[in-house]
């Protein structure tokens, strides 16, 4: 049996050598990994309030003249009477609504905000006011329980989710920020970033009528269901969420800017390890060059000593990656209990197109070292030549 | 086992005054002995051993191989041939300066792991250095025990050549001739051919070649030729 030429003994005798390369690759693994996870905690959770929460409820705000109701309406009827004309309409809108397919329950009511804090950016969320009577329904269409507090039975009491007091740091009794008049009387267990008050009597009628819709998520894109009732209206005009423009509005609004901002982060610390780690190993090639020559010397050929050393790399770069790793996935599950689940956001431990990418950039610096790997051996001299070099 | 017929070697081909360090002579080397190879520095006594072990192709001439013409021979196949059947101690040790000595020996040779540690346990005893010796790096060797790393080095293939160039030049008197025992007990069974210009360590030499600006001179053994 032909000896090869062994790789763990430049390891195992380099231990510091091999550890400052481990650890420069380790560093870009958990770099790379933990600023995708930290930033999509954002996308995660955003996604979660407009597009999850958007299969089980939706809001519409219709422009005026969609109801036939315009400037002179308004001139003729006085604002009082354009008003009433209006909720009589907006009624007629929420008959039809409640006969549609996918569609369980529609409230003409009055809706607050509250706000979700994630690492990067704020979103606001909707805190619809609902009729008292109908808060048991309401709940059991999210499959929500009250965990702490009690039921709303006054105007503008109002049930958070868990998660929400979490992120806003509410205590019950607290009011929401914005709206004094409010006052948290329960938290919510749920799967939904689920906020809501109670509404004694009925809505009183007002200039900008809004309708709170449950769903039981079929339905994708409210627009086209509206139109296809016969109410037209200009996109921009109306104030429509629903599953469609959620999605939108992750992808332009949050996963593109998180995008962009991963991607230079990606592209700068690619370029500056990639250089160090060139440079690194450059040097420890110089120390190397007698031992190659005597390898060739002695009978090996440039490939034994190539194969050697790609051995020598593979190792190196596979403990790289299954320490970064452990240490990215530890590091996960601490944040997550510590930081992310503390705010009340969520988070994703598998990102795949990060892994691929992670990958492609060990190719890419495994790549960048055969250049002067391959200048080495080119350069390797066997020891005669060296011997004429000192004559 | 080696027959070498008018080997020629000139330096600096392209130059108007060229410098010939083989001067186009013939020579036989029989397949077990110790021969030594002494001569002035410069005499071309390094440039012989270079072409005989296929470090070097001479310009001119042929070598001779056991049947064999190593001048032609392509590169993995003179690889192969200093790879298993030569061994090489060269003037300075080139020993590798992170390996222990038993790890030094291993690196060159042939077989399954625990027969080459275990051949390479012998032959370091067999040349004085104790176990705790074994896992020392060359840095923490002294001088005639890196020397004699290098020679185990060079023997733990059994090659059927062992070349050494200069394998003493580092060494004090006792170390030297401790290294040449070493070298003229393997010459029993192998042909082994050391490079000097000391006459001294060659007292126990079967046949000395004498080299003088690029061309044999005389020496002990000299009907050989």
């Amino acid at each position: 049996m032909t000896q090869k030429l062994s790789a763990m003994k430049y390891i195992k005798n380099n231990k510091r050598r091999i550890s400052v390369l481990i650890i420069s690759l380790m560093f870009c693994f958990v770099l790379f990994y933990l600023s995708q996870f930290l930033l999509y905690v954002t996308s995660e959770s955003f996604g979660d309030l407009l597009i999850h929460n958007a299969e089980k409820i939706q809001y519409v705000s219709l422009p005026s003249y969609t109801f036939g109701l315009d400037s002179e309406a308004l001139e003729a009827l006085g604002e009082e009477g354009f008003i009433e004309q209006k909720y009589q309409k907006s009624m007629e809108l929420l008959s039809k609504l409640k006969e549609q397919k996918g569609i369980k329950e529609v409230y003409y009511t009055d809706i607050y905000w509250i706000e979700l804090s994630a690492v990067v950016g704020q979103l606001g969320g909707e805190c619809p006011m609902i009729p008292v009577k109908e808060l048991p329904d309401f709940l059991k269409h999210f499959n929500a329980r009250i965990i702490e507090g009690r039921m709303p039975e006054k105007d503008r009491e109002v049930l958070l989710d868990e998660k929400y007091m979490k992120n806003n740091k509410y205590k019950l009794g607290d009011s929401l920020r914005d709206f004094s008049n409010t006052k948290i009387v329960g938290v919510l267990e749920s799967d939904y970033y689920l906020a809501c008050g109670a509404l004694e009597n009925e809505q009183i009628p007002v200039y900008n009528p809004e309708f709170v819709v449950l769903t039981d998520g079929t339905v994708e894109d409210m627009a086209d269901l509206l139109r296809d009732i016969g109410y037209e209206f200009e996109d921009n005009d109306a104030g429509i969420v629903d599953i469609k423009n959620g999605k939108e509005d992750l992808q332009k609004d949050i996963i593109d800017t998180i995008d962009n901002s991963t991607r230079v982060v990606f592209v700068g610390i690619t370029g500056i390890m990639s250089l160090a780690i060139l440079i690194v190993y450059v040097t420890y090639l110089r120390d190397r060059r007698n031992e190659w020559c005597l390898y060739c010397s002695i009978g090996f050929s440039r490939k034994n000593i190539y194969y050697a050393v790609m051995r020598e790399l593979l190792f190196t770069f596979i403990t790289a990656l299954a320490i970064g790793g452990v240490i990215t996935l530890s590091s996960m599950v601490i944040l997550e209990h510590t930081m992310i689940g503390a705010l009340g956001l969520r988070c994703r431990y598998f990102y795949p197109d990060m892994l691929f990418q992670i990958l492609c950039v060990y190719a890419l610096i495994m790549g960048l070292l055969q250049i002067p790997i391959r200048v080495a051996l080119y350069k390797i001299r066997t020891i005669d030549a060296i011997d004429d070099d000192l004559l | 086992m080696f027959e070498i017929k008018n080997i020629t070697m000139i330096y600096d081909m392209e130059k108007t005054e060229k410098v010939y360090a083989l001067g186009g002579f013939d020579l036989k080397l029989p397949d077990k002995g110790l021969i030594g190879i002494i001569g002035p520095s410069g005499s071309g006594k390094s440039t012989l051993m270079y072409c005989l072990s296929t470090l070097k192709k001479p310009t001119e001439g042929s070598i001779i191989y056991n049947g064999k013409e190593l001048v032609h021979l392509k590169d993995g196949e003179r690889e192969q041939l200093r790879r298993h059947e030569f061994g090489f101690v060269f003037q300075r040790h080139f020993l590798v300066p992170y390996m222990s000595a038993i790890d030094n020996v291993m690196v060159a040779a042939s077989g399954t792991q625990k027969d080459v540690e275990k051949r390479a346990k012998e032959l370091l005893s067999g040349f004085g250095l104790t176990e705790k010796e074994f896992s020392k790096r060359p840095a923490k060797l002294s001088g005639g025990q890196r020397q004699r790393t290098a020679i185990a080095r060079a023997m733990v293939n059994e090659p059927k050549v062992l070349f050494a160039d200069e394998p003493t030049a580092a060494l004090d008197h006792e170390n030297a001739f401790a290294v040449m025992n070493i070298l003229k007990e393997y010459s029993e069974e192998k042909l082994v051919l050391v490079i000097t210009h000391d006459h001294s360590i060659l007292r126990d030499a079967d046949r000395i070649i004498e080299i003088w600006d690029g061309n044999l001179s005389s020496g002990k053994g000299e009907d050989d030729r």
